[in-house]
């Protein structure tokens, strides 16, 4: 059984590593893939001169050349189908999607063409869309976590990831990729600071890394939510015996190494940034209860936003999704009969 | 259909030899509809056919002036075009009856006819989505070029189309990227039932909007297959060297908005408007003109719709004989 890659802290040891940011980790996988196929290209509001509402695609216009990097007006639908449009006849375009709240206007694309095109046509559309999101900002219109929507459309690849490592080679893996990656990240963790090889950094898409093995609880996770789930393992180190698992690709989903989780610790916890009523962590929870349910201890559990909008005052934002605090009650509660 | 091929790109539409295979594409347009509507109604072709009828001088027109390497792509109403663009016809047909022979496996249908090795990309079900993802051929056009692009993109749409954003998105990137496409809007009358008043308030000048994001406005009478014809040549010359083009082409549906719509049938279309109409039919008109001028005689016309009677009915024996697609390939190159 391929199971997902387990951390390794002798590893970590035998290759050099750097530290950078999240969204420096993104710009050098653009970077570097730009450099290594000219027809890669990046398409987005404010990625040229600018370089990127949050900096990503700094530099890169400087030195690509606004053949390879183009300002486009304020017309998701627009520039995200034209380059469907590009992806179909030779070009590999990487597309910005500034707030995850802009694909109300930029679904068509997504649902017409990049969940049609590749399975009517029998054929490959090479097209990475990156959607930036995440709770709290400016506005309920500034801070939405989407990826179910994505999730439920056939044929497109969902990438959902939390370290640098994996900002840098998941998205140099989505580059290359066949098939129409759409990616999600988090701006919320785009200052932090992580490891990420000195040489060449590729991820594999579609498996999971188990970033603590445990034996009391499976905790599954993406993005940001992974960060404070690894928070509050921490915090009960010595007490419960979490297995936390970043599923990192959402679809396809890593279904050996979660079953495998499950199977050893018989509980379920999945924790999510979106709306809990019908999100990605419903998903997890049939899936498992379909493939092991035999196995788990306990009724498996979900966190997730509250069902409102996200409201724009602070002191709702943190009510709003869950903390290290709620994630830790929940694992102790899950745990409590030990 | 392959012996059709680029034929009327060379001479152009005056030559009395161009002139005869506009009319015999025209001709084969018209009538391979005709049988697809009794196929439909007969069962073999499945779902609801949206005929081009009354319409076809558009598609054929255009399609003369494509060269190898364009792009073509379509809207709801796609079958005149598809055929203007030279995909053979029995690979179409078999398409249209849902079966593994057809262009695109079955998996397409008229909506999504996709003859890739022709350069002919089809349509979409969703008015107006197509659009950018046109642009963004003709950026690719343009980019892959060099900046000089060799070939252009086609982009067929209803004047249905023209209230919806996607639209409006695709036409200020082109004016805005200067890539070389020509959107070519069918203006037929009705979106379904809706006639131009109940869709805007603004003028039925549909290239004038296009001029405001940029884009070259042209506009012709879209019966006239000829007129078209040298409009979409023009055009190509215009698109290629940077300046984006937008023709209005005013024609008329004489058909139902598909064989599927309920009701009585056309009963949107105010009383004898349709049987007037049919005085402009784009076939007879050019058929006229041509016996006319004596660039064809009676038989030549009989010769003519004899052969393209035999293409479609080897078309048809062809779908016929296609296999039904084995369900147990259904999910045959699924990506994820």
């Amino acid at each position: 059984m391929t199971i997902g890659k387990v951390a390794d802290p002798s590893a970590a040891h035998a290759a050099p590593t750097r530290r950078v940011r999240l969204n420096a980790a993104l710009r050098e996988a653009l970077s570097e893939e730009m450099e290594r196929d000219p027809t890669v290209c990046v398409i987005g509001e404010d990625v040229g001169v600018y370089g990127g509402l949050y900096k990503v695609t700094d530099g890169l216009l400087a030195k690509y050349g606004p053949r390879r990097v183009f300002d486009t007006p304020i017309s998701e639908g627009g520039f995200l189908g034209a380059a469907v449009g590009m992806a179909m006849v030779g070009l590999r375009p990487v597309v910005e999607i500034m707030y995850a709240d802009f694909l109300g206007v930029a679904m068509d694309p997504i649902v017409s063409q990049i969940a049609t095109i590749p399975y009517v046509w029998n054929s490959d559309l090479p097209i990475v869309v990156r959607i930036q999101g995440g709770t709290g900002g400016s506005s309920p219109h500034h801070g939405k976590t989407l990826e179910a929507w994505l999730c439920h459309l056939p044929d497109t690849v969902v990438i959902y990831p939390s370290t640098a490592q994996d900002y840098k080679g998941l998205l140099k893996s989505a580059i290359r990729d066949r098939r129409p990656v759409l990616f999600c990240e988090s701006r919320h963790i785009y200052e932090r600071f992580g490891e990420v090889p000195s040489g060449e950094c590729v991820e594999e898409i579609g498996e999971a890394a188990v970033r603590q093995e445990g034996t009391d609880i499976t905790v599954a996770s993406w993005g940001r939510m992974m960060t404070r789930v690894l928070e509050a393992t921490e915090a009960l180190q010595g007490r419960v015996s979490v297995e936390a698992v970043d599923l990192r690709t959402l679809v396809p989903l890593d279904m050996d190494t979660l079953q495998h989780s499950v199977e050893k610790t018989g509980r379920l916890l999945v924790v999510q940034e979106a709306w809990k009523k019908m999100g990605f962590g419903a998903e997890v929870v049939a899936r498992i209860a379909e493939t092991c349910g035999q196995n788990l201890r306990s009724a498996p559990s979900r966190l997730g936003a509250v069902n409102h909008p996200q409201p724009f005052s602070p002191v709702f934002l943190d009510a709003a999704i869950p903390t290290v605090g709620t994630i830790q009650a929940e694992i102790e509660r899950m745990t409590a009969s030990l | 259909m392959s012996d059709l091929k680029e034929v009327a790109t060379k001479a152009g539409p005056d030559a009395p030899a161009e002139r005869r295979e506009l009319y015999k594409r025209l001709l084969c347009a018209r009538m391979f509809e005709e049988r697809m509507t009794a196929a439909n109604a007969a069962g073999q072709v499945p779902g609801g056919l949206m005929q081009s009828i009354g319409q076809e001088a558009v598609g054929i027109g255009i399609g003369s002036a494509r060269r190898e390497g364009d792009i073509g792509r379509s809207w709801v109403r796609g079958i005149s075009q598809a055929i203007g663009f030279g995909l053979p016809l029995p690979e179409l047909c078999a398409e249209l009856f849902g079966r593994a022979g057809g262009v695109m496996g079955g998996r397409g249908g008229a909506q999504f006819l996709a003859w890739r090795e022709g350069g002919y990309l089809g349509g979409s079900g969703v008015v107006g989505s197509v659009l950018p993802v046109a642009v963004g051929h003709a950026m690719g056009q343009k980019l892959l070029g060099d900046g000089r692009p060799q070939n252009v993109t086609f982009c067929y749409l209803g004047e249905g189309a023209l209230h919806i954003g996607p639209t409006h998105e695709a036409m200020n990137l082109a004016g805005l990227w200067r890539v070389p496409i020509i959107f070519v809007c069918e203006d037929n009358g009705y979106a379904l039932s809706a006639t131009w008043s109940m869709q805007t308030g603004g003028p039925r000048e549909a290239a004038t909007r296009a001029k405001l994001y940029g884009l070259s406005p042209h506009e012709v009478d879209g019966n006239d297959v000829e007129a078209v014809a040298r409009a979409a040549s023009q055009a190509r010359e215009e698109a290629i060297s940077g300046r984006p083009v937008f023709i209005l082409a005013k024609t008329y549906r004489l058909a139902p908005f598909s064989t599927g719509e309920t009701g009585a049938l056309g009963s949107y279309v105010p009383a004898g408007e349709r049987e007037a109409a049919w005085e402009h039919d784009p076939v007879k008109r050019h058929e006229t003109a041509l016996t006319g001028e004596g660039v064809l005689d009676e038989e030549q016309v009989a010769a003519i719709r004899a052969e393209v009677a035999e293409n479609i009915a080897r078309a048809v024996a062809f779908a016929e004989a296609s296999p039904i697609p084995d369900v147990s390939r259904f999910g045959e190159g699924a990506l994820a």
